[in-house]
């Protein structure tokens, strides 16, 4: 009798917890988080080339996996909510880029992994201890900007060889473009450059630098990496075109928007490595392990057509080194 | 019966051992020629596939091998082209070794930094993809390997070394041919190599890498590895390998053994010379061998299947083989127990087909002899054993049909004896006719006599027939001498004992007609006739202690006997009167 009885109060459990499976099928598919720093049309470029990585290695939209994706239109101080709203859904993974937000999330989350993509200088900022050894859950890959920063002054003034007074804009609510701005001083005192120190970290504030770059009329513009100048970089191009300022920019966007040169690495295929850093992870690595990786190959984009409304002439030593030449 | 239960037993086990013997036999020689075969082709598959895959991996390895080699080839060449510097007129070579630097910064995107070094050992351009150009430092290379074994040597690889504790970079030098004597250093990225190393598609989980000639691991799909300098100059695969290499060059293959994460792989390597590079392809031995074990798998489900084949068709065969065997045994059994009638049925077609045919011959024949004993035994009670077997051995129609023959009879009988018998007790008369039928049961068989008939004390005998015998007239005479004197031994016992009893017997020859006389069931042997008249009223005639005999028989026997003619006598039931002969005696016995 005893039998008969568990043998129905199984037969019931069972029947009972049916409903539920369907819906937990739903839930296996592992989320991926993406906190955008632009929006989606003026980062599109940046989130195909992730698409496909993700494609590449097998992940289909829907079937396989779920990318949830926050914008926080050019405004950092959105993060947090942003952040909080990844975390609710319950996501396997965050992926990012830039150091403002890269700092977002690992204030709000220590266990949630999370892939940087395109941070300037991680061990410099706090993000990481090194590159070889991450540690805590927070891995990906470094864009140097800092680094090359100073190179990429010395290319400007290999194209206006008697510069002396560049304008740089950079954020400055950002750790690393406080590093960069130094490390930019630094290379003009070598170079015998006088900087224009544009700190801002909104859409007024460069609507200021612009005000003050009227009145001091540099020789050139120079916008340091932050997805902020990326956001904004029609007006900030338009601007600098208008005002006969070249610049040799890390973001090659600049250039296509009518900068003069960019040189930096590619932002676009970082962004496709980071499907592989997501898919170790959701195969269960540790981030922990997984070492950040630098870029290896470096691209100088020039625009002829701002070359010549410039009435610059860009020299050999520079061509040579072209990786691109945009008309 | 306890008897019947082991047998039965002893029957069941007997008849199972065979069965099972054969059973065990046949299935045995199938499954060990099954399993030989299957092992021997399993390992000669093994050796196959082991060498097979060795030499795809090899190749795998080879062209690793040669790609970094080119990749390394092609940077040397392209440092080439800007040692031509002092041969170009040129205002400023300095500039123009600039020029020369940024282009193949330009052409080699592995070089991240390259510089020039004079003579002296002092640095005179630097040029680099990510810090700012330096003309003229002036830095001091003298004690630089970088400069000093390239100034020897000619040409110089640095050990492999970290940047930023995140890549792996080599120093590559090289000296100026001509007059300037300098040095071109270029500092390489070795992602390259990773990248390539990582492409190389090795199975599911095989994978390639690069070690250097110090054993430090240099590029790996997992980039960890390489930037936690793993260390493989201790590991086995690493050594095996160098020693190959230095022993066999490029004929080295490869073997088994522990790969970096310590299980058991294929690995196989090749040299990056002059650097001293190795590169290694490994896959795990589980999923290279893969193909090998599902085919060991299908190959013992095979055998299994085989050998449960190979079992149900020994246990039919053996039952084939064993039920005629079995149908002898029971068949023997059968006609052992007394059934002669049945036949063993087996139809093979082969010798145990022959053997049944035999088994039935002989139980035939056995039944034959049996029917054989019987009738000697029937006969036994007409004719004396020599004469029954006779009879047996030849053929039997003859004497059941009547015929004529010329035979000797004689009659004889007890005197007195009816008297006797009906006034006596029973059973003394049926002892003194015992004791009677003794003595003349002895003689009868002595001579060969046939018994005709008895009754009471009256006995009929007859010679020559069907015993042919020659002189049957003087057997008969003979005998009858004989019984007379054993019938007066016992006629002088009998008067002893106040018996008064006479023996006569009466001795005939003639033809006369024998056969079969009775009913179907019992039936006597023997003759009617004048003869038989004859012999018998003789007989009737003589007197107790008289032997009578006719005149045939007296002229068959005049040499043997003395007789004494009593006149003649008309007897019943002949016509004439007949001579009445006594015999007196034989003349042997007589002196």
């Amino acid at each position: 009798m005893t039998k008969r009885k568990l043998l129905m109060f199984l037969c019931g459990a069972v029947l009972l917890a049916l409903p539920m499976f369907p819906a937990a099928a739903a839930d296996d598919i592992p989320r991926i988080g993406f906190l955008g720093n632009s929006t989606a049309e003026l980062e599109a470029h940046l989130i195909g080339p992730f698409q496909e990585g993700l494609r590449d290695l097998g992940y289909v939209e829907g079937q396989n996996i779920h990318i949830e994706y926050q914008w926080a239109q050019g405004d950092y101080s959105q993060f947090p909510d942003l952040i909080r709203e990844l975390l609710a859904r319950k996501v396997a993974v965050i992926v990012t880029a830039g150091t403002p937000a890269t700092l977002a999330v690992k204030k709000a989350t220590k266990t949630v992994p999370l892939v940087m993509v395109a941070v300037g200088n991680p061990v410099g900022n706090g993000i990481v201890p090194s590159l070889k050894q991450p540690g805590g859950n927070i891995t990906g890959l470094t864009s140097i900007s800092t680094e090359m920063d100073g190179k990429r002054l010395e290319l400007l003034k290999e194209i206006v060889p008697n510069i002396t007074h560049v304008a740089v804009l950079w954020n400055s609510k950002s750790p690393l473009q406080v590093l960069a701005e130094k490390k930019v001083q630094e290379a003009a005192g070598v170079l015998g450059i006088e900087v224009l120190s544009l700190g801002v970290n909104t859409k007024e504030g460069i609507d200021e630098a612009f005000n003050l770059m009227k009145d001091s009329r540099p020789e050139a513009l120079l916008v340091l990496a932050d997805r902020l100048f990326l956001h904004h970089r029609v007006e900030i191009m338009k601007f600098a075109a208008q005002n006969r300022l070249p610049g040799v920019h890390a973001y090659r966007e600049l250039v296509e928007t009518g900068g003069l040169m960019s040189y930096g690495p590619d932002y676009a295929d970082m962004h496709r490595r980071a499907a592989y850093f997501v898919d170790r992870i959701l195969k269960g690595a540790d981030p922990a392990g997984l070492p950040v990786e630098r870029p290896a190959r470096f691209h100088l984009v020039i625009n002829m057509t701002a070359a010549q409304e410039l009435g610059l002439t860009i020299p050999e030593t520079v061509l040579l080194r072209a990786t691109e030449i945009i008309e | 019966m306890v008897g019947d239960e082991t047998d039965t037993a002893r029957n069941t086990t007997s008849k199972s051992r065979l069965f099972r013997k054969y059973s065990v036999l046949i299935s045995t020689l199938v499954s060990v020629v099954l399993i030989t075969a299957g092992t021997v082709e399993t390992y000669f598959s093994y050796q196959e596939t082991k060498l097979a895959l060795l030499q795809i991996q090899r190749e795998k390895a080879i062209a690793a091998a040669a790609a970094i080699d080119r990749f390394v080839k092609e940077i040397e060449s392209q440092m080439g082209w800007t040692m031509h510097t002092p041969y170009l007129r040129v205002a400023s070579p300095l500039k123009q070794r600039r020029i020369d630097f940024l282009r193949l910064l330009r052409q080699a995107p592995q070089i991240t930094e390259i510089a020039y070094i004079d003579v002296h050992g002092r640095e005179q351009m630097h040029v680099s993809r990510l810090s700012l150009d330096v003309v003229e430092s002036g830095k001091d290379y003298r004690d630089d390997p970088k400069f000093q074994k390239t100034l020897s040597e000619g040409r110089y690889f640095s050990p492999v070394y970290f940047r930023h504790d995140s890549e792996p970079y080599l120093s590559l030098s090289l000296r100026d041919r001509g007059r300037e004597v300098g040095v071109t250093v270029a500092e390489v990225n070795l992602k390259f190599v990773w990248d390539l190393i990582s492409q190389i598609n090795v199975g599911r989980s095989g994978r390639a890498f690069v070690v250097d000639s110090s054993g430090l691991l240099i590029a790996h799909p997992d980039i960890s590895l390489v930037l936690g300098k793993t260390d493989l100059s201790e590991a086995r695969q690493f050594t095996t390998a160098r020693a190959a290499v230095r022993s066999q060059g490029r004929m080295a293959l490869g073997s088994i053994t522990e790969g970096m994460d310590g299980r058991e792989v294929l690995s196989s390597h090749a040299a990056i010379l002059p650097l001293g590079w190795l590169v290694f392809v490994e896959s795990p031995l589980v999923e290279a061998f893969a193909p090998l074990y599902d085919t060991l798998i299908r190959t013992a489900m095979v055998i299994a299947g085989g050998i449960v084949l190979s079992v149900l068709a020994s246990l039919l065969l053996a039952r084939r083989i064993v039920r005629p065997i079995q149908a002898l045994r029971e068949g023997a059994g059968r006609i052992g127990a007394g059934a002669l009638d049945q036949r063993i049925e087996i139809k093979t077609g082969d010798e145990l087909e022959a053997l049944a045919d035999e088994f039935n011959e002989m139980t035939a024949k056995l039944r034959q002899s049996y029917d054989n004993v019987e009738r000697v035994s029937a006969l036994k009670r007409y004719f004396s054993p020599q004469l029954a077997e006779l009879i047996v051995s030849s053929d039997e129609g003859g004497l059941t049909e009547s015929h004529r023959s010329e035979i000797t009879v004689l009659f004889c009988d007890l005197r007195k004896f009816t008297e006797f018998s009906s006034i006596a007790e029973p059973e003394e008369a049926m002892r003194v006719l015992e004791q009677y039928y003794v003595a003349l049961g002895r003689q009868l068989r002595e001579f060969e006599a046939t018994i005709g008939h008895f009754a009471g004390d009256g006995l009929m005998a007859f010679f020559n027939d069907p015993l042919p015998c020659p002189d049957h007239a003087a057997q008969a005479v003979k005998m009858a001498v004989v019984m007379r004197e054993d019938v007066d031994q016992l006629l002088e016992g009998w008067s002893k004992r106040g018996l008064d009893l006479g023996f006569g017997i009466g001795i005939a020859t003639g033809y006369a007609t024998l056969g079969h006389i009775g009913t179907e069931d019992q039936f006597h042997y023997t003759a009617i006739g004048s003869v038989v008249n004859l012999a018998s009223r003789l007989c009737d005639e003589a007197k107790s202690g008289e032997i009578l005999i006719s005149e045939t028989v007296h002229a068959e026997t005049e040499n043997l006997v003395r007789v004494e003619l009593e006149g003649e006598r008309l007897l019943k039931g002949l016509p004439k009167a007949v001579p009445i002969l006594k015999m007196v005696g034989l003349q042997q016995i007589d002196g």
